[in-house]
């Protein structure tokens, strides 16, 4: 048994399948536990015309593996009161178990069960088809859902991985058959270069069936990443009219940098400061707290293994995306152009500093640290020793990382929504009789 | 802890009618506060609709000791997290910090419970923040399906509205009525404050005492809205826009979370839809989409006619809805899916729920009841929910009650309650449905 007591900490577990295994300790009192296995399955890994595979396949895991229809693998969870959920993004599929300590041992069982013997049975994969096919109308036709395909597609070039949001044409999830879904799965499931990512109470053995059927023989090789084109995309601005709704969505972004790159620690603040952070980042108190004018706006950095990407998005009604949408491009530039003022810089890093306690409440929110610690392979004492990076970086390393990625004008600008005449609340407001 | 009770903590009542329940949990790395109001659109009128919303917003925006922007900078900064969020029935404002700042959000609620500036001009630039929140919600078919339910089945009583409340009184309410109404609903008689996680529980109660004791708020007590006359047939409406398929929600009149049918109606939730929201293991307040031992998803997922199918039974203060939502397929027809959920509610009237069925929505009860509290936040959460939907001992009340209550009582009440004469059905008709690209 290996003795860490710390739930910042994740330890690699040496073994010989091939699977990175890190293992997280919670404090006794703990009531449950977790386990996520990341598969190199992601929608990156979809073949040309089978757009919609991987998703597919990552949805039909828990529809029933094993000796277990769909409803008899609900039944055991239910019992429990214990989910297995997937996730899934461009590299990986995340499949994650959570539930009561006491049933670790059957469900650890139920879990090797869902990632290496799903039965794919035809009925649930014309049933994930239909949910495909919905989700792929409503990401026409919803405006936020709308404005992040299209951002994508601006930013990334025809054939890189991340150019998709994994649904599939029409066409596409139409000739996904189970087949495919079996050999997909036997290539980017069982394989080596998989992680398994355990969180235990503290004095908890790891479950026998996670050592048995995860741990003990040795994988076959699992997939190489995909090729993809290295040009990038030229500048864009796109504006696609959806009528029916009230709000339009804007997006800008770009390209980022992969999660290993030695800059971003800097851009991770930087996108903090910008619009990450709650409430406090500029974007949030400039576009919403000065001017009134989106109930939300906000950045967000993704930084994967392959690369990265970075979106600024708010909605706000069709009458004012003009107004808004300068604010939040004066804002990169302000970002870039002027730095960071060191007060500025230091509360939103304290601000970091101080969240990781609260990111330790339950097993779930620390079991997404350890995720992340064994995702991008980082150091096992990576969240002990996150603050001291933080602290080591000054405002003008922040702003040459900002600059690199926000610099220029060179981001795609995506605006969707009701943007005809006769939208939005045309005129001056009716005056407001003040007290 | 005993299930369907919570975990040990202290429970008084200030002379100012304040009541404060203090967990102390033992390791816990952090403390969450919560400040839970008990007014909401239910305290409403026509012409204020979203009041209570509003004022959320404005509690943020300035009180003496706490200047606009203040509150976000002192929490987000030692690295807490904090939010708000308005219902029918009550308002609850939380901050989780690291537990050796307990004090902060402690200070927060005690400067804006009966303190909060409410000024012109905020009111008029949260007024714009507001409708952008309304405005992104109108962009979903679901918010707008769910908000016509809400307008056919309610009449006269304020569940008719959203908590966002009407766009055009959104658009005029005035500062001084929204001051008046901060006034005449909000203070300690009508709060109550949940500290969860790792503090020292008697110094903690003589903070709260220190902070708390001296605020005075109204002492009316709260309004009872008119009642809901009877139904007498059924109502539907049928909405069009952009979508992706049709969806279809149905909504049956219901009892209150304080009825004797409550725990019924709990149980009627999970055989029908998987799932209460009082009793979800781990899942907070949100509802997972699939439960394929569900009657619902067994008689519509199964047979391939929708794409997703729940219900929701949502405990309120005064009788609400039962409520089934459900996607069509792709081709599949909302007539063929009316037909089926019509003949699962005259199913379950004539039969009842069968003894496995009653015995898995008992033992997914009980689960959740086991692991619903992990943690400060969702221990702040659920004892400050139950503490002002009906008292301290309402969980265990519904809790004890699904585990009495029979398959005969579930097939009455669905005979009663869930009758196609008292039935409100909302369609969505998408009109762009298509098969682009």
């Amino acid at each position: 048994m290996i003795r860490l007591v710390d739930p910042r900490e994740v330890r690699y577990v040496a073994n010989d399948s091939g699977v990175l295994l890190g293992l997280q300790r919670m404090p006794p009192s703990s009531p449950t536990f977790s386990a996520t296995y990341l598969a190199p399955a992601g929608y990156g890994y979809d073949p040309p015309r089978l757009h919609g595979l991987a998703r597919a396949a990552s949805r039909l895991l828990t529809a029933g593996a094993g000796r277990r229809d769909r409803r008899q693998f609900a039944r055991v969870l239910d019992a429990a009161g214990a989910t297995i959920s997937s996730r899934i993004d461009a590299e990986v599929v995340a499949t994650t178990l959570w539930g009561p300590v006491w049933a670790a041992e059957s469900l650890a069982e139920l879990f090797a069960d869902a990632l290496f013997r799903p039965r794919f049975d035809p009925k649930e994969v014309e049933r994930v088809r239909s949910e495909l096919h919905v989700e792929r109308m409503r990401e026409a036709t919803q405006p936020s859902a709308r404005a992040e395909r299209e951002l994508a597609e601006a930013i990334f070039p025809p054939g890189h991985p991340y150019r998709r949001t994994g649904g599939g044409s029409a066409r596409c999830l139409d000739a996904i058959g189970r087949e495919e879904i079996v050999h997909f799965h036997s290539e980017h499931f069982p394989v080596a270069g998989a992680a398994l990512v355990v969180t235990l109470p503290a004095g908890r053995r790891l479950p026998r069936a996670i050592v048995r059927r995860f741990l003990r023989s040795r994988r076959l090789a699992g997939p190489r990443p995909p090729r993809w084109p290295r040009r990038s995309m030229p500048p864009s601005k796109k504006t696609v009219r959806l009528e029916g709704g009230s709000q339009v969505e804007i997006r800008l972004g770009g390209p980022a940098l992969p999660r290993a790159d030695k800059q971003y620690p800097a851009l991770f603040l930087a996108n903090e400061v910008l619009g990450g952070r709650p409430a406090i980042a500029r974007l949030f108190q400039r576009v919403r707290e000065r001017r009134g004018l989106a109930y939300d706006a906000s950045s967000e950095l993704w930084a994967g293994r392959w690369g990265g990407s970075w979106t600024v998005a708010a909605g706000t009604s069709p009458d004012r995306w003009p107004t808004t949408l300068s604010l939040l491009t004066e804002e990169l530039e302000r970002l870039t152009q002027q730095g960071i003022p060191e007060r500025e810089l230091t509360a939103t890093r304290e601000s970091v500093i101080g969240e990781i306690p609260t990111a330790l409440e339950t097993t779930a929110d620390a079991h997404a640290l350890a995720e992340e610690v064994v995702r991008f392979h980082l150091p096992e004492t990576f969240w002990i020793d996150w603050p001291k990076c933080l602290r080591s970086l000054g405002s003008e390393a922040v702003r040459v990382a900002a600059a690199q990625v926000y610099g220029g004008s060179a981001f795609a600008q995506v605006v969707v929504g009701p943007l005809g005449p006769g939208h939005g609340r045309a005129g001056p407001r009716p005056r407001l009789v003040r007290s | 802890m005993p299930l369907g009770t919570g975990p040990r903590r202290t429970t008084l009542r200030l002379a100012n009618g304040l009541t404060v329940i203090l967990a102390p949990l033992a390791a816990s790395p952090t403390a969450s506060v919560w400040l839970w109001h008990s007014v909401g659109s239910r305290d409403e009128r026509p012409g204020l609709t979203g009041a209570s919303h509003c004022i959320e917003h404005l509690l943020f925006l300035g009180s003496p000791h706490f200047p606009k922007g203040s509150i976000d900078r002192a929490v987000v900064g030692v690295g807490g997290t904090l939010n708000a969020f308005t219902d029918t029935d009550f308002t609850a404002y939380f901050a989780t910090v690291p537990s050796a700042h307990v004090g902060l959000p402690l200070a927060i609620e005690a400067d804006r419970l009966t303190g909060a500036f409410l000024s012109d001009r905020e009111v008029e630039r949260e007024r714009e923040v507001i409708l952008s929140e309304r405005e992104g919600n109108e962009n979903w078919p679901e918010f707008k399906a769910e908000e016509e339910l809400y307008q056919l089945a309610f009449r006269r009583h304020p569940y008719r509205w959203d908590a966002l409340g009407w766009r055009t009184d959104i658009e005029t309410m005035r500062p001084a009525e929204l001051r008046e109404y901060y006034r005449a609903q909000y203070g300690p008689r009508r709060a109550a404050l949940v500290v969860a996680g790792g503090f020292d529980a008697a110094k903690l109660r003589r903070t709260v005492e220190a902070q708390f004791g001296s605020l005075e708020g109204p002492a009316t007590p709260r309004r009872t809205p008119p009642a809901e006359p009877a139904q007498y047939g059924p109502r539907r409406s049928t909405l069009t826009g952009p979508g992706s398929t049709p969806f279809v929600y149905f909504g049956w009149p219901a009892p209150a979370v304080g009825s004797p049918l409550a725990p019924t109606f709990v149980l009627l939730d999970v055989i029908l839809g998987g799932e209460s929201r009082l009793f979800a293991a781990g899942a907070g307040w949100r509802r997972r989409a699939d439960h394929p031992s569900s009657r619902l998803y067994r008689a519509l997922v199964d047979t391939g006619l929708a794409v997703r199918a729940t219900s929701d039974w949502t405990p309120k203060i005064d009788p609400g809805l039962f409520c089934v939502r459900v996607q069509a397929a792709p081709g599949r027809s909302l007539d063929q899916i009316e037909e089926r959920v019509r003949a699962l509610a005259n199913r379950l009237a004539t039969r009842g729920p069968t003894d496995g069925e009653l015995r898995e929505a008992r033992a997914k009860i009980r689960r959740g009841a086991e692991l619903a509290y992990e943690g400060a936040s969702r221990v702040g959460f659920r004892l400050g929910l139950f503490a002002t939907l009906g008292g301290p001992s309402l969980e265990r009340r519904l809790f004890a009650g699904c585990l009495r209550t029979t398959a005969d009582e579930i097939a009455a009440a669905a005979r009663e309650w869930l009758s196609p004469d008292r039935v409100n059905i909302v369609r969505y008709e998408p009109t762009s449905p298509g098969r682009p690209r």
